[in-house]
C-alpha cells in the first residue's frame, strides 16, 4: 500500500493558464466599447448575474422556460414553489 | 566561501550551477529552492544616473505634478543579444510610481478569478431523483423503520438535501477606479522591483525561440516574460518565436491585466505601449463621474 500518495504533476504554463485574465480590462483600455461581462462563458440566464437559488431559477424560467423539456420544467417549477414557501414562510427571516 | 550563481527554471525542474571551485559539492537533484530567491546577477543593473550620456528617447506627454518627478528607465533593444541600453525614457509617476497597495492588487486578482466563474456542480434533490413516489412498506407492522420514499436523503441512491444546485455564478464588478488603480499598482510594483523593461520595438533578427531564451538568460531578466505591444500587427519573427514557448507570451496592450502581470515575472513594454497605457490610465484621475455609461457617446470622449 502506498501510504504517501504522489503529488499530482500540474503544468502551470498551459495555454489556458498562461493566458488567463487577458482582456479583462477591455473596457478601461479599449475605449469602453466592450465590457468584461461580455467575456463570460455562461448559460444565457447567468451572464453577468448573481443571485441565490430562487433568483436564479426565476430568471431561468423567464428567459429559457418556454424552451425547456417538460420534465425539467416541471421539476424547476416544483423547486421554485418549494423555495418560495421556504424563504417566505419558514424560519426567522421572512 | 563558495561563489555560486544559481539559475532558476520554472517548474523547479533541472538546475544549472557554475562554481569557481572544481571540487565543489554538487547540489542535490531534489533540492527545492524558494521561488522568490533573488538572483544576485540581476541586482547589478542600477537605475540610470543623472549624468548619463545616452539620449532621452521619451518624455512624459501628460503634465507631471510639480511635487513628483518622472521615473527614469533604460530603453533596451531586442535586435542585439547583448544588454547595452539604447537610451533613457521618462515615465509618468502617477502610473509607474504609485504606492504599492497590496490590498488593491489582492482585490483585483480575486475579482479576475471569480467574476467569470460559473460552477456547473449540480445535484438532484429527492423530488428530482427518478422514482420514489410510493411508500416502500406499510407504516406499521413490518418491523422495519418507517419510510415514505426510497429517494429520501438518508437512503443510498437518494437525493442530496443541501448540495450544489445547478450552474451558479460568482459575478461581481469592482468599481472602475479600483480596477484602474490595480493596473497602476501592478505596473509600479514591477517597476520598483526592476522587473519592467522598456524596449524600442519588437523586431527580432531570427524567428528562433532559442534566441529569445538566450537573450532572457543573458540579461538575467527572469523565468517568464510578458511582452505587451499596442496595435494589431506583431512582427512575424516574434510571433513565430513565441508560438511554442510556454513562459514567453505576447499580448496586445488591450489585454493587459493584473493576473498576467503577476503570473509572468518580467513585463516588457514598447515605447508606444507606454504612451497608450499612460494615456488610458491617467484619464481616470481627472474625469467627471459618468452620468450615463461610457459606452454611449460623449461629446468629448474619446
Amino acid at each position: 500500500m502506498h501510504a504517501i500518495p504522489e503529488l499530482k504533476k500540474v503544468d502551470r504554463w498551459t495555454e489556458k493558464r498562461s493566458m488567463f485574465g487577458v482582456y479583462d480590462n477591455i473596457g478601461i483600455l479599449g475605449d469602453f466599447k466592450a465590457h468584461p461581462k461580455d467575456l463570460i462563458l455562461a448559460p444565457c440566464w447567468l451572464k453577468a448575474f448573481k443571485g441565490n437559488e430562487l433568483e436564479r431559477l426565476i430568471r431561468k424560467k423567464k428567459m429559457v422556460g418556454d424552451r425547456m423539456m417538460a420534465v425539467d420544467r416541471h421539476n424547476m417549477e416544483k423547486r421554485i414553489r418549494f423555495l418560495y414557501r421556504h424563504f417566505n414562510r419558514i424560519g426567522k427571516h421572512r | 566561501m563558495l561563489r555560486v550563481s544559481l539559475l532558476l527554471r520554472s517548474g523547479g525542474a533541472a538546475r544549472r550551477f557554475s562554481s569557481s571551485f572544481s571540487g565543489a559539492s554538487v547540489l542535490p537533484p531534489n533540492l527545492l529552492l524558494p521561488s522568490n530567491l533573488v538572483d544576485p546577477a540581476r541586482l547589478k543593473r542600477p537605475p540610470p544616473p543623472a549624468d548619463c550620456p545616452l539620449p532621452l528617447l521619451r518624455k512624459c506627454d501628460a503634465a507631471v505634478p510639480s511635487h513628483l518627478s518622472p521615473v527614469q528607465t533604460w530603453v533596451e533593444t531586442l535586435q542585439r543579444p547583448d544588454g547595452e541600453p539604447l537610451g533613457l525614457a521618462q515615465l509618468h509617476p502617477d502610473v509607474f510610481a504609485v504606492r504599492p497597495r497590496l490590498d488593491i492588487l489582492h482585490d483585483v486578482e480575486r475579482w479576475q478569478r471569480n467574476f467569470k466563474r460559473i460552477s456547473h456542480a449540480s445535484t438532484k434533490v429527492r423530488s428530482e431523483v427518478r422514482g420514489g413516489g410510493k411508500k416502500p412498506w406499510n407504516q406499521k407492522g413490518s418491523g422495519r423503520a418507517r419510510h415514505g420514499s426510497i429517494r429520501s436523503p438518508i437512503w443510498r441512491g437518494g437525493g442530496v438535501s443541501h448540495g450544489p444546485r445547478g450552474p451558479t455564478s460568482y459575478y461581481y464588478m469592482l468599481p472602475l477606479k479600483v480596477r484602474v488603480q490595480g493596473l497602476k499598482v501592478a505596473l509600479s510594483s514591477k517597476m520598483a522591483q526592476d522587473f519592467l523593461h522598456i524596449v524600442d520595438s519588437l523586431n527580432i533578427p531570427t524567428p528562433d525561440p532559442q534566441y529569445l531564451l538566450d537573450l532572457v538568460r543573458h540579461r538575467h531578466w527572469g523565468d517568464s516574460v510578458l511582452i505587451v505591444h499596442v496595435g494589431d500587427e506583431f512582427p512575424e519573427n516574434l510571433l513565430q518565436a513565441t508560438e511554442n514557448l510556454k513562459t514567453v507570451n505576447v499580448i496586445p496592450a488591450i489585454g493587459l491585466n493584473v493576473h498576467s502581470m503577476l503570473k509572468h515575472e518580467v513585463v516588457v513594454l514598447t515605447l508606444d505601449t507606454v504612451k497608450f497605457l499612460e494615456d488610458k490610465l491617467l484619464w481616470h484621475d481627472q474625469r467627471y463621474t459618468p452620468l450615463y455609461p461610457f459606452k454611449l457617446p460623449y461629446a468629448d470622449f474619446p
